[in-house]
């Protein structure tokens, strides 16, 4: 295999792969958040914030991957 | 087809340094907007506020939430950092979404300025630069103790906290922006030359994700600051680190 595909399939599967984590950290979350606002709707703002937080580190996995991606990206495929 | 093509910058070298002019210019847009903004909202200010200056109110009632909810009281003394890092990002993320395209440039093409990694990295290592330095402002030598709680072989641990800090708020703000432009770019490369107007829900899609990362970045670098002026003495709740 050439680099180049190789590149092109290992760009794929970092981002594939990647997903899975903060897409099940992101749903637990979410899940938590919705409990926590039905349970204690005065409470509502700061689990919102909370969450977001929350979600930006979980959200920032997933961006490692992209990034990993886009320097394969430029280092084999446009060269 | 589109081609799809990103990280072009027209380069520009100047007093020895090589520059990327397209950056430049968006963040001077940004700034400008934010100055023009600013002196406009800060004008004849009345005791019974216009319709401006309300919404300026509210814009430094959100940006106050953020900095007194994440420090207490000693939010009001870094409330100007906050409230420029969060004002600045928006402002840029936002530019991003005005169609400055379609004015050619010789190399690369005008985006947001949070789209080149040099701003994002700069706008974290400033936060950085920023907690440290309010940390040993606050508490002193005292400061270091806290890489050696709750035991000294933590220290390793603890230091590496401060250099992924600045790499992880930087690739995020860089990553969101840039994923953002390249799926719309991939949206117009797939649809049929007729559905030109098929990447407007990704767009305000994009709005939604320029607010929210600006609020991430104040609200970490708030935290980050917490942390940091907390001190060892008194009982201060920080809700993250």
């Amino acid at each position: 295999m050439d680099p180049k595909s190789a590149a092109i399939l290992a760009m794929g599967i970092a981002v594939g792969l990647a997903a899975i984590g903060p897409g099940i950290g992101m749903g637990t979350a979410v899940a938590a958040a919705i409990d926590a606002t039905v349970r204690q709707p005065e409470a509502g703002g700061e689990v919102r914030t909370l969450m977001f937080i929350g979600l930006a580190f979980m959200e920032a996995l997933a961006i490692y991957a992209l990034l990993i991606a886009l320097i394969l990206l430029v280092k084999f495929v446009f060269v | 087809m589109h081609k799809i093509e990103f990280g072009n910058h027209w380069t520009v070298q100047l007093f020895g340094l090589s520059v990327h002019m397209d950056t430049m210019l968006t963040a001077w847009i940004a700034m400008i907007i934010l100055i023009i903004f600013s002196l406009a909202v800060t004008r004849n200010l009345k005791r019974i506020p216009g319709r401006l200056q309300v919404f300026s109110e509210m814009v430094m009632e959100f940006i106050e939430g953020i900095s007194v909810g994440q420090m207490g009281n000693e939010g009001y003394k870094h409330i100007m950092l906050i409230g420029s890092l969060f004002l600045f990002i928006l402002v840029s993320n936002l530019l991003g979404q005005v169609p400055l395209k379609l004015y050619h440039l010789p190399e690369g093409e005008f985006a947001s300025p949070t789209n080149d990694l040099n701003v994002t990295v700069a706008l974290a290592l400033l936060v950085s630069v920023y907690y440290l330095g309010s940390g040993i402002l606050k508490n002193g030598i005292k400061y270091f103790k806290h890489y050696f709680e709750p035991f000294w072989f933590m220290a390793p641990l603890n230091f590496m906290e401060d250099l992924t800090r600045p790499l992880s708020l930087s690739i995020r703000l860089f990553g969101n922006i840039l994923a953002g432009e390249v799926i719309i770019l991939v949206i117009l490369g797939i649809v049929p030359q007729f559905l030109f107007f098929a990447p407007i829900p990704f767009m305000l899609f994009e709005l939604f994700v320029a607010f929210i990362q600006a609020f991430i970045f104040a609200v970490l670098a708030a935290s980050y600051v917490a942390a940091a002026t907390a001190g060892h003495g008194d009982n201060h709740e920080s809700t993250t680190s």
